[in-house]
């Protein structure tokens, strides 16, 4: 393995841990204020110095991994849960399902991803769970497009028309011989698609409609660090970094599987 | 193999370098282009729904309001009223009875004549309306045209700051014919007789006005002023800094340091408004003066002041401190066990408080609304913050009355505080957006009243002064400080004139 590719798998497992286990690590309270203490620079008390209102910039960032991670991982699911029928069903059956399918796919790609989160979260308010969901909405159609090409591709295949002879019916085909062959290249997409939620999220949060003011995430803490960014840059600059490694680590892990996975099939990239 | 590689290599540095030359030719010729006429670029923080002189909700619609109409009389730098469309007047001997000469020859934007009939059809315009500047002309009982350009008003009892009143940026001056063809569309496209003229207005974006070449005053130097919505305190500096504009409102103190090492940015400051948060008394816990004050206590307004505001706010003493006759009408130290005392005996201990705050409207608003929430938090209430990104959706939230606490500030716009008083104060606006807390309380009522109808200058600074400590020990707000206001123009800019109560700047003196 690359020493890339093991710096991506270090940081996502610590990621990982961090957002697990934060809460028992002997840290401040993300939330406690302190307003003597404000804009500290990184110290023997505080290893990542205070930001405006005294608080920790440590805790938080650990306080902000478990968001990222939810929103990451939650948009990915809700894209995984929806696309991965549709396009499963539509490569399957073809004709006018197919059809329907792939121009309602369409449709949604057509937006960029932040312009259709940011209407989203207009309608529906702000609040982790919406915010969620708007990310979500963007990842659906990746994951249709690819089960879809997937799907159409194993069709042809002598052993998908071997079980159709044999006798099973359509569920069956689908649920036992063509989802467990499609699973490799939609783990390459969920990850590649986990960077692109976080980041999403964070710049739903960053322009202010993503989660309320206090609440750690990254994006909304970048934001935030904006106004003292001149005479205070390590407010800016450790949420910044922090996104940025993450980001670095899932995309270094995304490739790594695409290349490894199998090379051959072509994944459309945001 | 090494020679291809370096042709390649090659060919990528060139292609880079020649990108990198276009992009700086480009950003050259953008930062040199030549103005066409003399433009002022003014950065405006918030943006507003209208420019109707009916209502106002922030001080940034004064100033437009104040360039784009004007006013029987205007403001000092002192805030106090002179004559400006009026030419004479005279005062009945029982004080009811005003009349007024006006100028002669004045014309609207559109051609229209300004005359008496105007001006009694403003008048009647806000008396008709629902606009919460109705509380302006609320004494005036009678108004009658006696001639082109002679105007009766008859007061409802007597009302000595009558003038200040006439004075008040929405007391601006509309043209009936517009009114009329426009109907509610007159706040988007609005007609006046002031210096400048309404041109464009791209929402989100900008307003422009241009110069009114029949303006009867001083010629002003400008002959457009573009106000340019930016929201972000730290932006508007750096384009200052970088003569992208002339003109910067409300900058944060900790941009300054930056600003004043810069030659050709000169900074001007002014103490301004008072900020505090209205507390919803129409339903618990703030139904309870206790829990009321106990905010009060809780809160450390000069950790805040300095810490927070980099030391460009004074705690607040009173309610206005704006407006003349403010006094010292008290302290609530900061005293977090009696905070805590105070709301377990008002047994409100863990009681749930929305607490709506404004986003980039007020300096520094949401990290003041976050240090709030810390310490009442400590004293025992479970606070909710909710920041609103801009400012037309604050105050409809604020107006549909989800909230326990939300943030204002106000400055003195009349100087007279009869208008601070009765929008925030008098029972009769319990519910509008200025008392949307619900603060009732027929002692101050009386008092407004009083103080409004009396000439006697010592009788009207002890009512006043009464008003403030009866509604210091009601505490329906947590009082928090007044800021200093600081804005950065051109240094080679002069005469910028600034009307502390609405820490407004107006341009039609400005020159270069």
């Amino acid at each position: 393995m690359p020493w890339s590719v093991r710096f991506g798998l270090a940081v996502i497992g610590l990621l990982g841990l961090v957002a697990v286990c934060g809460p028992l690590f002997p840290l401040p309270d993300p939330y406690a204020q302190n307003i003597v203490n404000a804009l500290q620079l990184p110290s023997a008390m505080h290893w990542l110095g205070t930001d405006s209102l005294g608080r920790d910039l440590l805790s938080r960032i650990v306080a902000g991994s478990r968001f990222s991670l939810l929103i990451g991982f939650g948009a990915v699911a809700v894209g995984l849960a929806i696309g991965l029928p549709f396009g499963l069903l539509a490569g399957y059956y073809g004709g006018l399902v197919d059809t329907i399918f792939a121009r309602v796919i369409d449709i949604l790609l057509a937006f960029p991803g932040i312009v259709l989160a940011l209407a989203v979260v207009a309608i529906t308010g702000p609040g982790i769970g919406n915010l969620i969901l708007a990310v979500g909405l963007r990842t659906i159609p990746v994951f249709a497009r690819v089960s879809r090409a997937e799907t159409l591709a194993l069709r042809q295949r002598d052993f998908v028309e071997a079980a159709r002879a044999l006798g099973c019916r359509p569920y069956e085909v689908m649920y036992w011989h063509i989802l467990p062959n499609i699973v490799g290249p939609l783990m390459i997409v969920a990850s590649l698609q986990t960077a692109t939620a976080i980041l999403i999220g964070a710049t739903l949060s960053f322009l202010g409609v993503g989660v309320s003011p206090e609440v750690p995430e990254w994006g909304a803490m970048l934001n935030a660090g904006r106004p003292y960014m001149m005479g205070h840059p390590h407010l800016v600059l450790v949420p910044g970094c922090t996104l940025m490694i993450a980001m670095m680590a899932l995309n270094i892990m995304g490739d790594y599987l695409r290349d490894r996975l199998d090379p051959r099939f072509l994944i459309n990239r945001d | 193999m090494l020679r291809v590689l370096s042709l390649h290599y090659g060919r990528k540095i060139l292609i880079t370098l020649t990108l990198l030359a276009a992009t700086s030719f480009i950003s050259q010729s953008v930062t040199h282009a030549a103005p066409a006429g003399r433009v002022l670029t003014v950065l405006v923080p918030a943006e507003f729904p209208h420019l109707d002189p009916g209502e106002t909700v922030s001080g940034d619609q004064y100033m437009l309001k104040y360039h784009i109409f004007n006013r029987l009389f205007t403001f000092t730098d002192k805030m106090d009223p002179v004559p400006d469309l009026v030419v004479k007047e005279s005062v009945s001997k029982d004080g009811t009875t005003w009349t007024f000469d006006l100028r002669s020859g004045v014309k609207f934007h559109n051609g229209t004549p300004l005359n008496a009939e105007a001006v009694k059809y403003t008048i009647e315009r806000l008396q008709k309306g629902t606009g919460n500047q109705k509380a302006l002309y609320t004494m005036i009982k009678d108004v009658q045209v006696k001639g082109e350009t002679r105007l009766v008003i008859t007061t409802d009892g007597l009302f000595p700051a009558l003038r200040n009143n006439l004075a008040h940026p929405d007391a601006g001056i509309v043209s009936p014919t517009a009114d009329q063809k426009l109907g509610k569309l007159f706040g988007k496209q609005p007609v006046g007789a002031g210096p400048y003229k309404f041109s464009e207005w791209l929402t989100g974006d900008h307003i422009t006005v241009v110069r009114n070449d029949q303006y009867y005053g001083q010629k002003p130097f400008y002959e457009r002023i573009e106000f340019k919505f930016v929201t972000d305190a730290t932006t508007r500096a750096l384009m200052v800094d970088a003569g992208q504009a002339d003109v910067a409102l409300r900058l944060s103190p900790n941009d300054l340091p930056r600003l004043k090492a810069n030659p050709l940015v000169k900074i001007d400051q002014v103490l301004g408004r008072s900020i505090y948060f209205a507390l919803n008394e129409t339903k618990p816990p703030f139904n309870d003066v206790r829990v009321r004050k106990a905010v009060n206590y809780a809160v450390d307004k000069q950790a805040i002041c300095d810490r927070i505001l980099f030391g460009a706010a004074k705690p607040s003493h009173s309610l206005v401190e704006a407006v003349q006759g403010t006094i010292n009408a008290g302290f609530y130290a900061y005293d977090p066990d009696r905070a805590k005392t105070l709301i377990r005996e008002a047994g409100a201990t863990g009681a749930k408080v929305i607490l709506l705050s404004p986003t980039t409207r007020y300096l520094l608003d949401t990290e003041v609304s976050q240090a709030v929430a810390g310490y009442l938090r400590q004293a025992g209430l479970d606070v909710e913050v909710r920041a609103i990104g801009d400012w037309p959706s604050f105050i409809d939230t604020v107006r549909r009355g989800e909230f326990n606490m939300h943030m204002l500030g106000w400055g003195g716009s009349t100087g007279d505080p009869d208008n601070a008083f009765r929008i925030q104060l008098h029972s009769n606006n319990a519910g509008k957006l200025w008392n949307a807390g619900g603060y009732r309380n027929p002692k101050v009522d009386r008092l407004i009243e009083e103080g409004s109808k009396e000439f006697n200058l010592s009788k009207r600074a002890k009512i006043y002064a009464d008003i403030q400590k009866i509604v210091w020990d009601d505490a329906p707000w947590l009082f928090l400080y007044r800021l200093t206001i600081f804005i950065a123009h051109k240094s080679d800019i002069k005469d910028i004139h600034i009307l502390p109560g609405t820490e407004m700047p107006y341009f039609w003196f400005a020159r270069q």
